[in-house]
């Protein structure tokens, strides 16, 4: 549901970035979404789709990827890939000691047209 | 085809709006908390039994309501004496910054001490929105399970306090108490863990003296900053 939202912001800061008079009709919108944002592409798609948008937007296709969640140990600096984020390291077994390197980004890249 | 990089965050904009809101409230050393939670789990009842111990500690508050439709939940707490205003939401399933913005013109900051912002029941969007509070509460109630804080890492990690709810329902239910404090710590290794029962009482007082200390230490780096 917070989809919908996300894709109002979206669509505000695209506007503003596309006003230039160098860019026409835009084709692919590039995104990163970390996959602890929970974001469905499926919904976010068509809430674009959907959406009420300035000319050059209309027919634009979003290209969503999905980043891992990857966290590094600030302790012995090993990374780690995981499917549920825990704050833990499993190499040297420190807790509270990690940041996040990926998985909670909610970027927009760029935009094609 | 032609390629522009932006680089962007999404929610650039409502981050900008938290921010601001951010300053207005350490400006005048007012403690805000976000109070985020499934539906039916507790958050009305909460405020209803904190309402009268936070008047008689002479803190002034505000509670700002988040509901889609009703609002029932103004009404409790009116009824329970607290100023309430009232956040529709609509269709969407959280509050954003820009709400919260509109909702602080109607109170006025400058009498209070501490805001409670208590979010639209869902444990998956309203962790996504910053709304300018000084720290997020998660409630985790005994019906809902154990395992919640892994299904919703997002949430426990932002939070800076997890309340553990209806506790008097742990004998009716197969919840795992020890694993959900595991599971907590896992993905929130500094949180602090608050367990309750807004039914039995247990754990309220507990909670008032956090607050307590909370509003206290926000008026000392106040202090320090006008001084």
């Amino acid at each position: 549901m917070h989809e919908l939202t996300i894709t109002k912001n979206l669509i505000s800061v695209l506007e503003k970035e596309t006003v230039s008079h160098e860019i026409g009709k835009v084709k692919n919108v590039y995104l990163e979404v970390g996959k602890m944002r929970y974001i469905v592409p499926e919904i976010m798609n068509a809430s674009f789709e959907n959406m009420p948008k300035c000319e050059k937007l209309k027919g634009a296709k979003l290209k969503i990827k999905i980043l891992p969640i990857m966290i590094q140990c600030v302790n012995c600096k090993k990374e780690f890939e995981l499917d549920e984020y825990e704050d833990f390291c499993r190499s040297c077994n420190s807790k509270g000691n990690t940041c996040i390197i990926s998985g909670d980004e909610f970027n927009l890249k760029g935009i094609e047209w | 085809m032609p390629f522009k990089v932006i680089k962007q965050n999404i929610l650039k904009f409502n981050e900008d709006r938290a921010d601001k809101i951010r300053r207005t409230l350490d400006k005048r050393g007012v403690f805000m908390v976000n109070i985020i939670s499934s539906p039916g789990s507790g958050k009305t009842t909460l405020l209803e039994k904190v309402t009268p111990l936070l008047k008689s500690e002479e803190i002034s508050f505000a509670i700002l309501a988040g509901d889609c439709f009703t609002s029932n939940d103004a009404v409790r707490l009116d009824k329970a004496g607290a100023k309430v205003t009232q956040i529709n939401t609509g269709n969407a399933c959280h509050i954003d910054a820009q709400l919260i913005q509109k909702a602080l013109k109607e109170v006025n900051i400058g009498e209070l001490d501490f805001v409670i912002v208590e979010n639209v029941g869902n444990m998956v969007c309203p962790a996504e929105f910053d709304l300018g509070e000084d720290c997020k509460i998660a409630l985790l109630s005994v019906p809902e399970g154990h395992d919640k804080p892994l299904k919703y890492p997002l949430l426990f990690k932002e939070s800076e306090l997890v309340i553990i709810n209806k506790l008097d329902l742990l004998k009716q239910t197969d919840f795992d108490l020890e694993q959900c404090e595991k599971n907590i710590f896992k993905v929130n290794p500094k949180v602090c863990i608050l367990k309750m029962s807004c039914r039995n009482g247990r754990g309220i007082n507990a909670f008032v003296k956090w607050i307590k200390e909370r509003i206290s230490n926000k008026n000392k780096s106040f202090d320090l900053a006008t001084s």
